[in-house]
């Protein structure tokens, strides 16, 4: 445990740029997701 | 070693962080995989089509829908007899409450339950997958299928998911991806949500398919195929289920101009020139009053392609109050139907149409009254000739064998008119409705299925209009029906599924 923290401590960069790489991935995969078109005559019966 | 336990300690921060958030979110009931929209858009036997309701043993609610409000909530089983309606936007327009009440009043001795799945855009594939699914978590005694308007509507929006979806392997990783909330979640966020449409019409969709979808007569033949292979296997389903069956074939406006036109590749480039020539003729020659906004009379006249919400049919009662007093306005006079479409109109309120309702119908109106002037029964004649003359050189071209049946109706020769517009239909490479090719398609299915019953609503509306010519008294657009006509379509489903049900 100790280790991990003093690796953490001591490497910032090394475990901070896997999550910032892997938000950028998960931010590009939703906009992919979010941007697939909707099915024809989406629109809301009143 | 040492390398290995770094790469480890790296890695390990994103890890409890990914594994924080999707406890986070199942926490708050956010992101649930099992209740996402599915990316396939439904085209998928693995998209789950119903949910168990929470907290309510034995209820269901879709996930079809883009906004929750619309998702069809199911309850628990019990001794109603179940019938559940399949189709496209008109199928949605369907008053389940109307149905039920007309089966109660059939066979009092019963109580009945009629479950509206009907979702605009879809066509048979995937009402297809929506049926098998239904049939398993549903259980259903009847059901009713009414489609053939869609399939190639909604051909066109599977080309457009395949395009968008080009390399395989990012749609499987998309699809892996759907399963973790903390995906779900953001997708939700990036989503734009629909504005409510608390006042005016509902937005329009995105993109006419028929501009990004046109297909070649070798290659609409493809969708008229699976459109049989997709009836044919409800038909097997629902049979290996002991489900009834009602199939029905769908009706469709014929004043509604075809979509996709296509010369034949036989007709020569010189052929074309002449042809066109006679096209323009036609349109110089015909008074404009008798069709404008049901033909492309120039660029600046296109024909007027109305939507069903034009109508206005789900207006607030106050809303409807308000346009009364503002303008008050008459439809204009239309053609008297036959029984049991006879009486009070079909449609809505006209207070609350929009403006190009009353623009078409105002055209509509002179074309069936077809009270012409010398000169105007003289430029008819002339339109009626060139049009001919350019079917005659281009016999497959959707576009002008329509307007030759509506040359001919004004000219008074409504049997070869029906006949003409008819042909049209047939002939559109790309129909954004139901025509005899699809109608047939019906009767085929439901002829090779004894267990099936057909309602066929073709025949009984073309029975019911003034020399078989489904007009705009029916219908709205090019394939939604008049609240009437949906009401009288419910009372020809009734005996089917009478017929259906034990007694």
């Amino acid at each position: 445990m100790s280790a991990l923290l003093t690796f953490l401590r001591t490497h910032k960069l090394a475990w901070i740029l896997p999550i910032v790489v892997a938000a950028l991935i998960a931010g590009l995969v939703a906009w992919r997701i979010a941007s697939t078109p909707d099915n024809p005559f989406d629109y809301t019966l009143r | 070693m040492r390398f290995l336990r770094a790469v480890l300690f790296s890695v390990l921060p994103l890890l409890l962080l990914l594994v924080g958030l999707e406890l986070l979110f199942w926490a708050l009931g956010m992101g649930d995989p099992q209740q996402q929209l599915s990316l396939t858009r439904g085209f998928d036997d693995r998209a789950r089509y119903f949910v168990p309701e929470q907290g309510r043993p034995g209820a269901w609610r879709t996930q079809m829908f883009d906004q929750p409000k619309d998702e069809v909530h199911v309850p628990p089983r019990d001794d109603r007899k179940r019938v559940l309606l399949f189709g496209g936007s008109n199928c949605r327009l369907f008053s389940a409450d109307d149905l039920q009440a007309q089966l109660d009043a059939a066979a009092p001795g019963r109580r009945h339950e009629v479950i509206n799945l009907g979702r605009p855009g879809y066509g048979s594939e995937r009402e297809l997958i929506l049926l098998r699914q239904a049939l398993v978590a549903l259980e259903p005694d009847v059901v009713v299928v009414y489609c053939g308007h869609n399939e190639f509507v909604e051909a066109g929006f599977a080309s457009e998911l395949a395009q968008e979806w080009k390399e395989p392997w990012v749609h499987r990783a998309a699809l892996l991806a759907q399963r973790l909330r903390t995906i779900n979640v953001l997708v939700g966020l990036l989503r734009a949500e629909p504005t409510p449409t608390a006042d005016g019409p509902p937005p329009e969709p995105r993109v006419e398919r028929s501009e990004t979808f046109s297909l070649y007569p070798e290659q609409t033949q493809i969708y008229y195929d699976q459109y049989r292979e997709n009836l044919r296997a409800m038909c097997r389903e629902t049979e290996r289920h002991g489900t009834g069956l009602v199939l029905g074939t769908v009706v469709g406006n014929m004043l509604s101009p075809p979509v996709v036109p296509r010369h034949n590749a036989s007709v020569s480039a010189e052929a074309r020139r002449e042809f066109n020539i006679l096209h323009e003729k036609a349109h110089e020659l015909v008074p404009e009053r008798l069709v404008k906004g049901l033909i492309r009379l120039g660029a600046d006249r296109p024909p007027l392609r109305l939507h069903w919400h034009e109508w206005n049919e789900h207006l607030l009662q106050s809303d409807l109050y308000e346009r009364k007093q503002q303008s008050p306005r008459e439809a204009p006079v239309l053609r008297p139907l036959l029984p049991p479409l006879d009486g009070a109109p079909l449609w809505t309120d006209p207070a609350g149409w929009e403006p190009v309702v009353f623009d078409v119908l105002s055209t509509v109106s002179a074309f069936h009254a077809r009270d012409l002037t010398p000169e105007e029964r003289e430029g008819v004649a002339g339109a009626l000739d060139a049009a001919r003359r350019a079917v005659a050189i281009s016999p497959d071209y959707a576009l002008e064998v329509f307007e030759l049946g509506l040359y001919e109706y004004l000219a008074g020769d409504t049997a070869a008119a029906v006949e003409h517009l008819h042909e049209s239909e047939n002939l559109d490479c790309t129909p954004n409705r139901g025509n005899d090719i699809t109608n047939d398609i019906v009767r085929e299915v439901a002829a090779e299925h004894p267990q099936a019953v057909l309602v066929d609503a073709d025949a009984l509306f073309q029975q019911r209009s003034p020399e078989g010519l489904v007009g705009y008294e029916i219908v709205m657009d090019n394939c939604h029906l008049h609240p009437g006509a949906r009401h009288v379509l419910m009372a020809d489903f009734v005996p089917a599924i009478e017929k259906l049900l034990p007694p």
